[in-house]
């Protein structure tokens, strides 16, 4: 991470339009919220900054969450803010070379010198040699620490929609809002490659280890391949219903909702009751017409299993009853 | 309690004996007792007023089963203070040159393309690990897990402002660790991941050479509420915790209805009693040809009666994330 002399950086002012930046002291990254100049904090420009373009604006957003939840309309958004998150999108050409053995087992046959038919079993060993490469390009979330509501679905679906980035236009972002509002980012570009690269190597050491019992020699060649800096538009979106606040994330790009709150019913706790009793009657009942009926071919364990299945509803049928509330996926 | 002198303006700080950081509250300055100033001194901003942080904590609670749909209204306060808790944030890098050995698998006695034995020979292995990570380390004096383990990492830290905190009459806690010892701490924290990941690529490590250096320090305050109330004209208290930062429910007591307590304590004892039932079954004193409907009831009614117990009475909770 780049260390700036930090007093003076509080005080900066955009280089192109000479408003004046909102800096935090772990800022890498600086996007002016008046013109979209961005930069490093050393004053060196992004040249290679791409973007989402926004889809919807608040009233849309308003109407989608509402729409969503469903329940009568009768939730009510108190809040939809939009903020654009940078990820660093690193590509590279990756390389991995791998040897291991893959340990199996077989049962052979025999006769013994009594003229028996034995088995026994042996372990057999197969060497396991391979190569695979590709060339990933990675998503890294710039923000060190700062996890923020459906994150983990916003970086999944940027996977598919970064097909669709555009070179960062203002003009397209302040159509939907006139004071947009950037993260900044907290990664430098050689930050970025530092963490893609790691999260490349070990997926490529997990998939090589998914082919054999012991891997014992792992290389991964990466050679970086190009980089570019790209915001997400992304809704945060809180809603009331009744006395209660629930909060949405949706995706500014597709629109869809990416993960959301919605309340848990009373008619919704009410069936989960019913599922306990359900897992207590076949626990009980169940258990017993199933040994009754399986004596004769001594399968007690079928019983035992019905048991545990009882046991397994009622479980979950107690812990939804007394969750706080639920969560939902588009 | 010991009182020392600000660096900055002479003003008197009171301080217990194994404080590492104070801050001088007259002018914001933040020096260890030795007399050196310290400069790297950040804390997160306020951006929850006290009802602000209230409401939330009031939207968060009236979610949780068991308590009054009216809650809001039933709440009263009984104190509400913020105090700006310590922690450090630093980053490592560090970089590992070793030597050493691996074993490698010699096969013997083929059978078609597999083989049936394996023979362990060793082969010398080298190689570079390099790493950064930010180390956050809770530094102020004893507190509840919640507040030791919250994750504040960096997001967003501004330089101390002894004006805000003194607008809100924060209490300001000081560092127990100094700044040398939370570095050796994060360090070695560094040191451990770097040499988890050598020792899964080599056997035996017998030579290294390390360098871990911290290119990052900060000594950050987080301002959190922390909020006395009673429900109901009740006497009981129930406390809680709101990070004035990001509004987070960093954990708070449960204020349940005496209608819920009473309706959860009625099922959790019919549970029991049909767990004990079952068990009379199941070791043949009664009903001894229902053997197996006897194990179903005591094994399904134990795990509804537990659960009921640990979910429909537990005392405290916490958001999960904001």
């Amino acid at each position: 991470m780049a260390t700036p002399p930090k007093e003076m950086m509080e005080a900066l002012k955009c280089p192109s339009c000479k408003a004046p930046l909102s800096v935090s002291p772990d800022d890498a990254v600086i996007t002016c919220s008046f013109c979209g100049f961005t930069a490093t904090i050393e004053g060196e420009r992004i040249a290679n900054h791409f973007i989402l373009p926004p889809t919807c604006n608040a009233a849309e957003v308003r109407e989608k969450v509402q729409t969503w939840v469903g329940r009568g309309g009768k939730a009510m958004v108190t809040e939809a803010g939009l903020r654009f998150v940078p990820y660093w999108v690193e590509s590279m050409g990756a390389s991995t070379q791998y040897e291991g053995y893959r340990q199996t087992h077989e049962t052979e046959y025999y006769t013994d010198s009594k003229g028996q038919r034995q088995s026994k079993t042996i372990t057999l060993y197969e060497p396991v040699r391979g190569a695979f490469s590709e060339d990933p390009s990675v998503n890294v979330l710039c923000r060190r620490g700062a996890a923020f509501y459906s994150q983990g679905a916003l970086d999944k679906a940027l996977q598919v929609s970064k097909k669709s980035v555009i070179p960062f236009d203002f003009k397209q972002i302040t159509a939907v809002e006139s004071k947009p509002l950037f993260l900044n980012s907290e990664l430098t570009d050689p930050d970025a490659y530092e963490i893609a690269e790691t999260m490349v190597s070990e997926e490529h050491r997990r998939r090589a280890e998914g082919t054999a019992t012991k891997i014992w020699d792992c290389n991964t060649q990466i050679q970086k391949t190009g980089s570019y800096l790209l915001h997400v538009p992304h809704w945060l979106v809180r809603y009331r219903f009744g006395n209660e606040t629930y909060r949405v994330g949706l995706d500014g790009f597709t629109k869809n909702v990416l993960k959301g709150e919605v309340p848990v019913s009373a008619g919704f706790r009410g069936l989960m009751f019913v599922v306990s009793i359900l897992g207590l009657v076949i626990g009980t009942i169940g258990a017993y017409m199933t040994a009754q009926y399986l004596a004769a071919q001594e399968l007690e364990y079928v019983a035992y299993a019905v048991v545990v299945l009882g046991a397994i509803l009622a479980g979950v049928g107690t812990w939804q009853r007394f969750k706080i509330s639920s969560e939902k996926h588009e | 309690m010991t009182t020392l002198k600000c660096t900055q303006c002479g003003g008197a700080v009171e301080a217990s004996p194994d404080d590492a950081i104070v801050t001088c509250g007259y002018c914001g300055t933040s020096f260890m007792p030795d007399g050196q100033t310290f400069k790297n001194h950040f804390a997160l901003k306020v951006n929850y007023t006290e009802t602000e942080a209230l409401d939330t904590l009031k939207a968060y609670l009236v979610k949780v089963p068991g308590v009054a749909e009216d809650l809001a209204a039933q709440i009263s306060l009984k104190g509400m203070t913020m105090t700006y808790y310590p922690y450090w944030v630093f980053t490592v890098q560090g970089s590992v040159t070793y030597q050493g050995r691996d074993q490698k698998a010699r096969f013997r006695n083929p059978r078609g393309n597999r083989y049936t034995a394996i023979d362990w020979e060793w082969v010398p292995e080298a190689g570079r690990q390099e790493q950064t990570r930010q180390i956050r380390l809770y530094a102020g004096p004893p507190a509840r897990d919640e507040i030791r383990d919250y994750p504040i990492a960096a997001r967003s830290r501004r330089y101390f402002n002894l004006k805000e905190a003194k607008e809100h009459t924060a209490n300001i806690l000081f560092s127990k660790v100094s700044e040398a010892a939370a570095a050796d701490q994060a360090t070695a924290a560094t040191r451990a991941m770097v040499y988890n990941r050598i020792n899964r690529e080599t056997s035996k490590v017998e030579n290294a050479s390390e360098d871990f250096k911290v290119t990052d320090r900060a000594y950050v305050h987080v301002p959190i509420y922390s909020v006395q109330f009673t429900v109901g004209g009740g006497g009981k208290v129930y406390e809680a915790a709101i990070d004035a930062s990001n509004g987070r429910v960093l954990f708070t007591k449960i204020p349940r209805t005496t209608s819920f307590k009473v309706g959860t304590t009625v099922t959790a004892v019919v549970w029991f009693g049909l767990a004990a039932l079952g068990a009379l079954i199941a070791i043949g004193w009664i009903l001894p040809e229902y053997f197996y409907a006897g194990i179903g009831l005591v094994a399904v009614s134990a795990v509804l009666a537990i659960l009921t117990l640990v979910f429909g009475f537990r005392r405290v909770t916490a958001e999960v994330e904001r």
